[in-house]
Protein backbone atom coordinates (compact mmCIF):
# COMPACT_ATOMS: atom_id res chain seq x y z
CA UNK A 1 0.00 0.00 0.00
CA UNK A 2 1.03 3.70 -0.87
CA UNK A 3 2.37 5.29 2.13
CA UNK A 4 0.22 8.36 1.08
CA UNK A 5 -2.52 8.67 -0.88
CA UNK A 6 -4.19 11.58 -2.36
CA UNK A 7 -7.76 10.74 -3.93
CA UNK A 8 -9.74 13.13 -5.43
CA UNK A 9 -8.69 15.91 -4.08
CA UNK A 10 -10.75 19.32 -5.26
CA UNK A 11 -10.49 22.69 -3.43
CA UNK A 12 -11.35 26.40 -4.65
CA UNK A 13 -10.58 29.71 -2.88
CA UNK A 14 -13.33 31.61 -4.30
CA UNK A 15 -13.65 30.66 -8.18
CA UNK A 16 -10.32 29.79 -8.82
CA UNK A 17 -9.81 26.19 -8.50
CA UNK A 18 -6.62 25.29 -6.69
CA UNK A 19 -6.72 21.90 -7.11
CA UNK A 20 -8.81 19.85 -9.29
CA UNK A 21 -9.54 16.20 -8.55
CA UNK A 22 -5.88 15.69 -7.94
CA UNK A 23 -5.10 11.89 -7.66
CA UNK A 24 -1.38 10.01 -6.97
CA UNK A 25 0.57 8.19 -4.28
CA UNK A 26 4.16 8.27 -2.75
CA UNK A 27 5.38 4.90 -2.17
CA UNK A 28 7.04 4.15 1.00
CA UNK A 29 10.92 5.07 0.85
CA UNK A 30 10.72 6.54 -2.50
CA UNK A 31 12.11 10.64 -3.70
CA UNK A 32 8.90 12.13 -4.76
CA UNK A 33 9.14 15.18 -6.77
CA UNK A 34 6.20 17.25 -7.65
CA UNK A 35 6.78 19.97 -10.25
CA UNK A 36 4.64 21.93 -12.69
CA UNK A 37 4.66 25.53 -13.70
CA UNK A 38 3.54 28.49 -11.08
CA UNK A 39 0.55 28.19 -9.36
CA UNK A 40 -0.11 24.50 -10.70
CA UNK A 41 -1.13 23.89 -7.07
CA UNK A 42 1.96 21.84 -5.50
CA UNK A 43 2.37 24.21 -2.44
CA UNK A 44 -1.49 24.18 -1.96
CA UNK A 45 -1.29 20.60 -2.14
CA UNK A 46 1.73 20.78 1.03
CA UNK A 47 -1.03 22.74 2.71
CA UNK A 48 -3.38 20.45 2.51
CA UNK A 49 -1.25 17.11 3.39
CA UNK A 50 -0.27 19.41 6.81
CA UNK A 51 -4.10 20.54 7.58
CA UNK A 52 -3.15 24.76 6.35
CA UNK A 53 -5.98 24.43 3.87
CA UNK A 54 -9.23 21.94 3.65
CA UNK A 55 -9.94 20.49 0.31
CA UNK A 56 -13.76 20.43 -0.21
CA UNK A 57 -13.68 17.39 -2.16
CA UNK A 58 -11.61 14.33 -1.53
CA UNK A 59 -9.26 12.19 0.62
CA UNK A 60 -5.80 12.13 1.67
CA UNK A 61 -4.74 9.21 3.79
CA UNK A 62 -1.43 8.45 5.22
CA UNK A 63 -0.62 4.96 5.96
CA UNK A 64 -4.08 4.40 5.58
CA UNK A 65 -5.14 6.71 7.61
CA UNK A 66 -7.49 10.17 6.90
CA UNK A 67 -5.70 12.69 7.20
CA UNK A 68 -8.50 15.50 6.71
CA UNK A 69 -9.61 14.92 9.89
CA UNK A 70 -6.74 15.26 11.66
CA UNK A 71 -6.34 18.55 13.90
CA UNK A 72 -3.22 20.56 12.00
CA UNK A 73 -1.14 20.21 15.53
CA UNK A 74 -1.82 16.63 14.98
CA UNK A 75 -0.15 16.38 11.51
CA UNK A 76 3.25 16.54 12.93
CA UNK A 77 2.29 13.16 15.58
CA UNK A 78 0.72 11.49 12.87
CA UNK A 79 4.31 11.06 11.28
CA UNK A 80 4.52 14.38 8.59
CA UNK A 81 7.44 16.89 9.01
CA UNK A 82 7.70 19.66 6.56
CA UNK A 83 9.60 22.64 5.85
CA UNK A 84 8.70 25.69 4.43
CA UNK A 85 9.39 27.54 0.85
CA UNK A 86 9.65 30.69 2.91
CA UNK A 87 11.97 29.91 5.50
CA UNK A 88 9.42 29.40 9.01
CA UNK A 89 11.91 29.53 11.31
CA UNK A 90 11.52 31.18 14.85
CA UNK A 91 14.12 34.06 14.76
CA UNK A 92 14.51 34.81 18.39
CA UNK A 93 15.49 30.78 19.53
CA UNK A 94 18.60 29.75 19.09
CA UNK A 95 19.38 26.78 16.10
CA UNK A 96 19.40 24.14 19.08
CA UNK A 97 16.17 25.40 20.21
CA UNK A 98 14.39 25.54 16.77
CA UNK A 99 15.10 21.62 16.30
CA UNK A 100 14.15 21.16 19.98
CA UNK A 101 10.71 23.03 19.15
CA UNK A 102 10.50 20.25 16.05
CA UNK A 103 10.73 17.61 18.19
CA UNK A 104 7.87 18.79 20.58
CA UNK A 105 4.60 16.75 18.66
CA UNK A 106 6.80 13.83 19.92
CA UNK A 107 6.17 14.49 23.27
CA UNK A 108 3.54 11.98 24.92
CA UNK A 109 0.25 13.69 27.00
CA UNK A 110 -0.89 16.80 26.54
CA UNK A 111 0.75 20.17 27.45
CA UNK A 112 -1.22 20.74 30.57
CA UNK A 113 0.03 17.54 32.21
CA UNK A 114 3.47 18.13 30.92
CA UNK A 115 3.00 21.73 32.62
CA UNK A 116 2.18 19.76 35.96
CA UNK A 117 4.99 16.75 35.87
CA UNK A 118 7.40 18.97 36.81
CA UNK A 119 10.33 16.39 38.47
CA UNK A 120 10.92 14.83 35.16
CA UNK A 121 11.29 18.32 33.14
CA UNK A 122 14.85 18.45 33.41
CA UNK A 123 15.54 15.10 32.55
CA UNK A 124 13.38 15.26 29.05
CA UNK A 125 14.51 18.62 28.73
CA UNK A 126 18.14 17.27 28.35
CA UNK A 127 17.50 13.77 26.11
CA UNK A 128 15.91 16.81 24.01
CA UNK A 129 19.02 18.63 23.54
CA UNK A 130 20.86 15.65 23.15
CA UNK A 131 18.52 14.42 20.53
CA UNK A 132 18.96 17.65 18.91
CA UNK A 133 22.30 17.98 18.60
CA UNK A 134 22.65 14.45 17.26
CA UNK A 135 20.56 15.80 14.32
CA UNK A 136 22.53 18.87 13.85
CA UNK A 137 25.64 16.72 13.73
CA UNK A 138 24.29 14.64 10.69
CA UNK A 139 23.68 17.87 8.98
CA UNK A 140 27.01 19.82 9.90
CA UNK A 141 25.13 22.22 11.81
CA UNK A 142 26.38 21.39 15.23
CA UNK A 143 28.71 24.25 15.39
CA UNK A 144 25.85 26.59 15.23
CA UNK A 145 23.39 25.05 18.00
CA UNK A 146 24.06 28.20 20.58
CA UNK A 147 23.55 30.73 17.53
CA UNK A 148 19.94 32.69 17.33
CA UNK A 149 18.50 31.18 14.47
CA UNK A 150 18.40 35.01 12.63
CA UNK A 151 21.17 36.20 10.20
CA UNK A 152 22.87 32.76 9.44
CA UNK A 153 23.06 32.37 5.91
CA UNK A 154 20.37 31.25 3.43
CA UNK A 155 21.79 27.98 2.50
CA UNK A 156 22.39 27.19 6.63
CA UNK A 157 19.10 28.09 7.71
CA UNK A 158 17.17 26.00 5.29
CA UNK A 159 19.19 22.91 6.76
CA UNK A 160 18.11 23.83 10.08
CA UNK A 161 14.54 23.98 9.05
CA UNK A 162 15.17 20.16 7.70
CA UNK A 163 16.88 19.26 10.72
CA UNK A 164 13.65 20.50 12.97
CA UNK A 165 11.54 18.75 10.77
CA UNK A 166 13.66 15.66 11.08
CA UNK A 167 13.39 16.02 14.89
CA UNK A 168 9.92 15.09 14.45
CA UNK A 169 10.77 11.92 13.35
CA UNK A 170 8.22 11.49 10.47
CA UNK A 171 8.08 8.83 8.12
CA UNK A 172 7.16 11.25 5.13
CA UNK A 173 9.16 14.80 4.92
CA UNK A 174 7.44 17.06 2.85
CA UNK A 175 9.95 19.65 1.34
CA UNK A 176 9.28 22.89 -0.02
CA UNK A 177 11.47 24.38 -2.61
CA UNK A 178 14.29 23.30 -0.84
CA UNK A 179 16.56 24.42 -3.25
CA UNK A 180 15.12 27.68 -3.90
CA UNK A 181 17.95 30.72 -3.13
CA UNK A 182 20.66 28.06 -2.70
CA UNK A 183 24.35 28.51 -4.76
CA UNK A 184 25.31 26.06 -7.23
CA UNK A 185 27.55 23.97 -5.04
CA UNK A 186 24.89 24.45 -2.21
CA UNK A 187 21.89 22.71 -4.24
CA UNK A 188 24.72 19.67 -4.98
CA UNK A 189 24.93 19.41 -1.15
CA UNK A 190 21.58 18.95 -1.05
CA UNK A 191 20.77 16.85 -3.10
CA UNK A 192 23.48 14.44 -1.23
CA UNK A 193 21.54 15.20 1.50
CA UNK A 194 18.21 14.47 0.95
CA UNK A 195 18.99 10.99 -0.47
CA UNK A 196 21.36 10.95 2.90
CA UNK A 197 18.58 11.37 5.14
CA UNK A 198 16.03 9.39 2.99
CA UNK A 199 18.19 6.46 4.00
CA UNK A 200 19.42 6.91 7.40
CA UNK A 201 15.94 7.89 8.79
CA UNK A 202 14.27 5.60 6.80
CA UNK A 203 12.17 8.13 5.68
CA UNK A 204 9.84 8.96 2.37
CA UNK A 205 10.07 11.82 1.04
CA UNK A 206 7.68 14.61 -0.97
CA UNK A 207 9.43 17.83 -2.23
CA UNK A 208 8.35 20.72 -4.49
CA UNK A 209 10.89 21.88 -6.45
CA UNK A 210 11.43 23.97 -9.47
CA UNK A 211 15.54 23.23 -9.77
CA UNK A 212 15.30 20.76 -12.52
CA UNK A 213 18.57 19.60 -12.36
CA UNK A 214 18.06 18.32 -8.92
CA UNK A 215 14.35 16.81 -9.42
CA UNK A 216 16.29 14.93 -12.15
CA UNK A 217 19.21 13.36 -10.03
CA UNK A 218 17.25 12.58 -7.05
CA UNK A 219 13.76 11.92 -7.78
CA UNK A 220 12.43 8.26 -8.11
CA UNK A 221 9.70 9.69 -9.59
CA UNK A 222 8.26 12.79 -10.44
CA UNK A 223 4.24 14.05 -10.80
CA UNK A 224 3.66 16.76 -12.94
CA UNK A 225 1.03 19.13 -12.04
CA UNK A 226 -0.59 22.08 -13.84
CA UNK A 227 -3.75 23.92 -13.08
CA UNK A 228 -4.40 21.45 -10.17
CA UNK A 229 -4.41 18.40 -12.00
CA UNK A 230 -2.50 15.38 -12.56
CA UNK A 231 -0.74 16.04 -15.95
CA UNK A 232 1.74 13.45 -16.51
CA UNK A 233 3.71 10.97 -13.86
CA UNK A 234 6.65 8.69 -14.21
CA UNK A 235 10.84 8.68 -14.11
CA UNK A 236 11.94 11.87 -14.35
CA UNK A 237 13.25 10.90 -18.02
CA UNK A 238 9.79 9.85 -19.27
CA UNK A 239 8.56 12.65 -17.56
CA UNK A 240 10.60 15.05 -19.28
CA UNK A 241 10.10 13.66 -23.11
CA UNK A 242 6.45 14.45 -22.01
CA UNK A 243 5.39 16.65 -25.28
CA UNK A 244 2.59 17.73 -22.80
CA UNK A 245 4.85 18.88 -19.83
CA UNK A 246 6.91 20.59 -22.17
CA UNK A 247 3.56 22.74 -23.62
CA UNK A 248 2.66 23.14 -20.45
CA UNK A 249 6.09 24.55 -19.15
CA UNK A 250 7.01 26.47 -21.91
CA UNK A 251 3.10 27.50 -23.18
CA UNK A 252 3.63 25.81 -26.96
CA UNK A 253 0.62 24.79 -28.99
CA UNK A 254 0.25 20.92 -29.51
CA UNK B 1 20.52 67.28 51.80
CA UNK B 2 18.70 64.33 54.18
CA UNK B 3 20.54 60.99 53.06
CA UNK B 4 18.31 59.01 55.41
CA UNK B 5 15.07 60.36 54.16
CA UNK B 6 16.52 59.85 50.37
CA UNK B 7 17.42 56.61 50.50
CA UNK B 8 13.90 55.97 52.60
CA UNK B 9 11.97 57.20 49.74
CA UNK B 10 14.56 54.97 47.14
CA UNK B 11 13.17 52.20 49.41
CA UNK B 12 9.39 53.24 48.89
CA UNK B 13 9.88 53.70 45.35
CA UNK B 14 11.89 49.70 44.97
CA UNK B 15 8.97 48.35 46.94
CA UNK B 16 5.83 50.05 45.24
CA UNK B 17 7.92 49.49 41.48
CA UNK B 18 8.49 45.97 42.17
CA UNK B 19 4.75 45.78 42.16
CA UNK B 20 4.89 47.72 38.58
CA UNK B 21 7.12 45.31 37.57
CA UNK B 22 5.01 42.49 38.69
CA UNK B 23 1.91 43.98 36.59
CA UNK B 24 4.07 44.93 34.01
CA UNK B 25 5.39 41.29 33.51
CA UNK B 26 2.06 40.24 33.37
CA UNK B 27 1.69 42.59 30.61
CA UNK B 28 4.63 41.52 28.42
CA UNK B 29 4.00 37.78 28.81
CA UNK B 30 0.67 38.10 27.06
CA UNK B 31 1.89 40.65 24.78
CA UNK B 32 4.99 38.53 24.08
CA UNK B 33 2.95 35.18 23.35
CA UNK B 34 -0.14 37.11 21.74
CA UNK B 35 0.82 40.33 20.45
CA UNK B 36 -1.93 41.69 22.57
CA UNK B 37 -1.88 44.96 24.56
CA UNK B 38 -3.87 43.52 27.78
CA UNK B 39 -5.79 46.49 29.17
CA UNK B 40 -7.93 44.27 31.45
CA UNK B 41 -4.89 43.27 33.14
CA UNK B 42 -5.53 45.44 36.14
CA UNK B 43 -9.37 44.18 36.33
CA UNK B 44 -8.20 40.66 36.38
CA UNK B 45 -5.65 41.27 39.00
CA UNK B 46 -8.56 43.26 40.93
CA UNK B 47 -10.59 40.33 40.93
CA UNK B 48 -8.35 38.21 41.80
CA UNK B 49 -7.39 40.35 44.88
CA UNK B 50 -10.80 40.48 46.06
CA UNK B 51 -11.12 36.60 45.79
CA UNK B 52 -7.99 37.08 47.90
CA UNK B 53 -10.12 39.19 50.16
CA UNK B 54 -12.95 36.74 50.68
CA UNK B 55 -10.46 33.66 51.29
CA UNK B 56 -9.27 35.68 53.74
CA UNK B 57 -12.03 36.78 55.18
CA UNK B 58 -13.32 33.44 55.56
CA UNK B 59 -10.31 32.83 58.00
CA UNK B 60 -7.73 31.08 56.00
CA UNK B 61 -4.41 32.40 56.64
CA UNK B 62 -3.18 35.03 54.25
CA UNK B 63 -0.43 32.81 52.73
CA UNK B 64 -2.92 30.32 51.70
CA UNK B 65 -5.39 32.54 50.64
CA UNK B 66 -2.96 33.95 47.89
CA UNK B 67 -1.69 31.14 46.71
CA UNK B 68 -5.31 29.70 46.14
CA UNK B 69 -6.22 33.01 44.35
CA UNK B 70 -3.65 32.93 42.36
CA UNK B 71 -4.01 28.97 41.32
CA UNK B 72 -7.52 30.44 40.83
CA UNK B 73 -6.36 33.58 38.84
CA UNK B 74 -4.40 30.77 36.24
CA UNK B 75 -7.85 28.75 35.66
CA UNK B 76 -9.91 32.50 34.91
CA UNK B 77 -7.03 33.66 32.94
CA UNK B 78 -7.00 30.58 30.83
CA UNK B 79 -10.59 30.69 30.63
CA UNK B 80 -10.64 34.24 29.43
CA UNK B 81 -8.25 33.75 26.61
CA UNK B 82 -10.50 30.61 25.66
CA UNK B 83 -13.89 32.49 26.00
CA UNK B 84 -13.41 36.06 25.27
CA UNK B 85 -10.22 36.37 23.02
CA UNK B 86 -9.92 33.32 21.32
CA UNK B 87 -13.10 34.20 19.34
CA UNK B 88 -11.45 36.97 17.72
CA UNK B 89 -7.96 35.41 16.83
CA UNK B 90 -8.66 36.55 12.89
CA UNK B 91 -9.63 39.99 13.69
CA UNK B 92 -7.30 43.04 13.64
CA UNK B 93 -5.64 44.14 16.63
CA UNK B 94 -8.09 46.94 16.92
CA UNK B 95 -10.43 44.70 17.70
CA UNK B 96 -8.84 42.37 20.36
CA UNK B 97 -8.14 46.22 21.95
CA UNK B 98 -11.51 47.29 22.28
CA UNK B 99 -12.04 43.80 23.54
CA UNK B 100 -9.73 44.36 26.18
CA UNK B 101 -11.51 47.34 26.99
CA UNK B 102 -14.71 45.95 27.23
CA UNK B 103 -13.23 43.51 29.34
CA UNK B 104 -12.16 45.62 31.78
CA UNK B 105 -14.74 47.12 32.38
CA UNK B 106 -17.12 44.11 32.35
CA UNK B 107 -14.32 42.64 34.96
CA UNK B 108 -14.63 45.93 37.12
CA UNK B 109 -18.56 45.67 37.35
CA UNK B 110 -18.06 42.05 38.17
CA UNK B 111 -16.42 42.77 40.95
CA UNK B 112 -18.57 45.56 42.18
CA UNK B 113 -21.65 43.08 41.87
CA UNK B 114 -20.25 39.98 43.02
CA UNK B 115 -18.29 41.43 46.58
CA UNK B 116 -19.78 45.24 46.52
CA UNK B 117 -18.72 48.38 46.74
CA UNK B 118 -17.73 48.93 50.28
CA UNK B 119 -13.68 49.16 50.83
CA UNK B 120 -12.34 45.82 52.13
CA UNK B 121 -9.36 45.82 54.52
CA UNK B 122 -6.54 43.04 52.98
CA UNK B 123 -4.10 41.88 55.18
CA UNK B 124 -0.66 41.86 54.52
CA UNK B 125 1.23 38.56 53.96
CA UNK B 126 4.30 39.46 55.66
CA UNK B 127 5.47 40.39 59.23
CA UNK B 128 5.16 44.42 60.10
CA UNK B 129 8.46 44.30 61.65
CA UNK B 130 10.64 47.00 60.77
CA UNK B 131 14.54 46.99 60.86
CA UNK B 132 16.79 49.90 61.64
CA UNK B 133 20.03 49.77 59.57
CA UNK B 134 22.27 52.42 60.44
CA UNK B 135 19.56 55.18 61.51
CA UNK B 136 17.23 53.75 57.94
CA UNK B 137 14.16 51.89 58.90
CA UNK B 138 13.79 48.94 56.11
CA UNK B 139 10.74 47.39 56.51
CA UNK B 140 9.83 43.93 56.18
CA UNK B 141 7.14 44.53 53.44
CA UNK B 142 9.37 46.01 51.62
CA UNK B 143 11.53 43.42 51.48
CA UNK B 144 9.23 40.62 50.77
CA UNK B 145 7.91 42.36 47.88
CA UNK B 146 11.15 42.67 46.29
CA UNK B 147 11.61 39.20 46.97
CA UNK B 148 8.42 37.93 45.80
CA UNK B 149 9.51 40.17 42.57
CA UNK B 150 12.69 38.25 42.38
CA UNK B 151 11.08 34.37 42.57
CA UNK B 152 9.04 35.69 39.83
CA UNK B 153 11.79 36.59 37.79
CA UNK B 154 13.54 33.01 38.68
CA UNK B 155 10.53 31.33 37.81
CA UNK B 156 9.77 32.84 34.67
CA UNK B 157 13.29 32.41 33.59
CA UNK B 158 13.40 28.63 34.57
CA UNK B 159 9.88 28.16 32.67
CA UNK B 160 11.24 29.79 29.51
CA UNK B 161 14.53 29.18 29.24
CA UNK B 162 14.35 25.33 30.90
CA UNK B 163 11.23 23.66 30.04
CA UNK B 164 9.46 21.79 27.13
CA UNK B 165 6.80 24.08 27.71
CA UNK B 166 8.36 27.29 27.54
CA UNK B 167 10.16 26.83 24.32
CA UNK B 168 6.61 25.68 23.19
CA UNK B 169 5.46 28.84 24.66
CA UNK B 170 8.25 31.02 22.45
CA UNK B 171 7.90 29.63 19.32
CA UNK B 172 4.29 30.30 19.36
CA UNK B 173 5.19 33.95 19.86
CA UNK B 174 7.49 33.98 17.34
CA UNK B 175 5.73 32.22 14.59
CA UNK B 176 2.27 30.57 15.54
CA UNK B 177 1.63 29.26 12.39
CA UNK B 178 4.98 27.35 12.10
CA UNK B 179 4.19 26.11 15.69
CA UNK B 180 0.94 24.32 14.87
CA UNK B 181 2.35 22.29 12.28
CA UNK B 182 5.52 21.04 14.12
CA UNK B 183 2.45 19.94 16.26
CA UNK B 184 2.65 22.60 19.38
CA UNK B 185 -1.16 23.19 20.24
CA UNK B 186 -1.17 26.90 19.63
CA UNK B 187 -4.37 27.50 21.49
CA UNK B 188 -3.37 25.64 24.31
CA UNK B 189 0.00 27.42 24.86
CA UNK B 190 -1.85 30.77 24.63
CA UNK B 191 -4.75 30.06 27.74
CA UNK B 192 -1.20 28.86 29.32
CA UNK B 193 0.12 32.19 28.87
CA UNK B 194 -2.84 34.58 29.83
CA UNK B 195 -3.34 31.99 32.93
CA UNK B 196 0.33 32.98 33.71
CA UNK B 197 -0.38 36.34 33.32
CA UNK B 198 -3.73 36.45 35.24
CA UNK B 199 -1.42 34.56 38.53
CA UNK B 200 0.93 36.73 37.97
CA UNK B 201 -1.64 40.22 38.77
CA UNK B 202 -2.81 37.76 41.23
CA UNK B 203 0.21 38.48 43.06
CA UNK B 204 1.03 41.96 42.50
CA UNK B 205 -2.75 42.55 43.47
CA UNK B 206 -1.97 40.62 46.65
CA UNK B 207 1.30 42.94 47.23
CA UNK B 208 -0.32 46.38 46.23
CA UNK B 209 -3.59 46.58 48.63
CA UNK B 210 -1.74 45.94 51.81
CA UNK B 211 0.48 49.44 51.08
CA UNK B 212 -3.19 51.46 50.46
CA UNK B 213 -5.68 52.48 52.79
CA UNK B 214 -8.23 50.02 51.44
CA UNK B 215 -9.24 47.40 48.87
CA UNK B 216 -12.01 48.94 46.46
CA UNK B 217 -12.91 48.65 42.63
CA UNK B 218 -10.51 51.28 42.10
CA UNK B 219 -7.44 50.07 43.47
CA UNK B 220 -5.57 48.83 40.71
CA UNK B 221 -5.99 51.32 38.07
CA UNK B 222 -3.01 53.26 39.06
CA UNK B 223 -1.28 50.39 39.49
CA UNK B 224 -1.85 49.36 35.50
CA UNK B 225 -1.10 52.72 34.62
CA UNK B 226 2.33 52.75 36.06
CA UNK B 227 2.80 49.30 34.90
CA UNK B 228 1.80 49.84 31.17
CA UNK B 229 4.15 52.57 31.54
CA UNK B 230 7.13 50.08 32.69
CA UNK B 231 6.34 47.77 30.05
CA UNK B 232 6.70 50.81 27.59
CA UNK B 233 9.79 51.57 29.28
CA UNK B 234 10.88 48.71 28.93
CA UNK B 235 9.81 46.94 25.97
CA UNK B 236 6.60 45.69 25.29
CA UNK B 237 8.87 42.51 24.76
CA UNK B 238 11.17 42.35 27.26
CA UNK B 239 10.34 40.99 30.45
CA UNK B 240 13.84 42.30 31.94
CA UNK B 241 12.72 45.32 31.01
CA UNK B 242 9.63 45.43 32.41
CA UNK B 243 11.57 44.64 36.03
CA UNK B 244 13.71 47.17 35.30
CA UNK B 245 11.78 50.00 34.30
CA UNK B 246 9.17 49.14 36.95
CA UNK B 247 11.88 49.84 39.50
CA UNK B 248 13.00 53.16 37.55
CA UNK B 249 9.17 54.13 37.33
CA UNK B 250 8.55 53.29 41.20
CA UNK B 251 11.88 55.35 42.06
CA UNK B 252 11.17 58.34 39.81
CA UNK B 253 7.62 58.73 41.61
CA UNK B 254 9.03 58.47 45.16
CA UNK B 255 11.48 60.68 44.57
CA UNK B 256 9.20 63.19 42.88
CA UNK B 257 6.54 63.18 45.44
CA UNK B 258 9.50 64.09 47.93
CA UNK B 259 10.78 66.44 46.26
CA UNK B 260 9.49 68.23 43.51
CA UNK B 261 6.73 70.06 45.57
CA UNK B 262 4.69 71.93 43.08
CA UNK B 263 4.14 68.37 41.52
CA UNK B 264 2.87 66.58 44.28
CA UNK B 265 -0.89 64.87 43.39
CA UNK B 266 0.47 65.01 39.74
CA UNK B 267 3.20 63.33 40.49
CA UNK B 268 2.34 61.09 37.68
CA UNK B 269 3.63 63.61 35.51
CA UNK B 270 7.44 62.49 36.34
CA UNK B 271 7.52 58.81 35.15
CA UNK B 272 5.70 59.96 32.09
CA UNK B 273 8.36 62.25 31.18
CA UNK B 274 10.74 59.80 31.48
CA UNK B 275 9.05 57.75 29.40
CA UNK B 276 8.60 60.18 27.07
CA UNK B 277 12.46 61.35 26.97
CA UNK B 278 13.02 57.28 26.56
CA UNK B 279 10.68 56.53 23.83
CA UNK B 280 11.71 59.84 21.37
CA UNK B 281 15.62 58.38 21.98
CA UNK B 282 14.30 54.29 21.58
CA UNK B 283 11.20 53.80 20.53
CA UNK B 284 11.13 49.79 21.26
CA UNK B 285 12.27 50.68 25.01
CA UNK B 286 14.98 50.33 26.56
CA UNK B 287 15.46 46.57 26.05
CA UNK B 288 12.70 46.07 23.37
CA UNK B 289 13.79 44.49 20.32
CA UNK B 290 14.09 46.55 17.16
CA UNK B 291 11.10 45.19 14.36
CA UNK B 292 13.35 45.19 11.10
CA UNK B 293 11.21 44.65 8.12
CA UNK B 294 12.72 43.81 4.64
CA UNK B 295 10.95 46.21 2.22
Amino acid sequence: MALLEVDGVGLEFGGIRALDDLEFTVEAGEICALIGPNGAGKTTLFNCVSRVYTPQRGSIRFDGRELLTLPPHRVARAGVGRTFQNLALFPALTVLQNVMVGAYSRGRGGAWSDALRLPGVARRERRLAREGSELLERLSLDHLGDQPASDLPYGTLKRIEIARALASQPRLLLLDEPAAGLTHSEVEELGGTIRQIRDDFELTVLLVEHHMPLVMSISDRVVVLDLGRKLAEGTADAVSQDPQVIAAYLGAEL
Amino acid sequence: MDLNLFFSQLLNGLSSGAIYASLALAIVLIFRTTGILNFAQGEMALFSTYVTWWLADQGLSIGLAIAISVAVSFVGGAVIERVVIRPFEKASPLVIVIATLGLFLALNSLTQVVFGTDAKQLGSAFPDTVWDVWGLRIEAQTIGILVVLGLECVALWVLFQRTRIGLALRAVADNPEASRLLGVRVGTMLMFGWGLSAALGSLAGAMVVPTTQALTASSLQSVLVFAFAAAALGGFDSPLGAVVAGLIVGIARALTIQYIEPLNNIELVVPFAIILVVLLVKPAGLFGSTQVERV
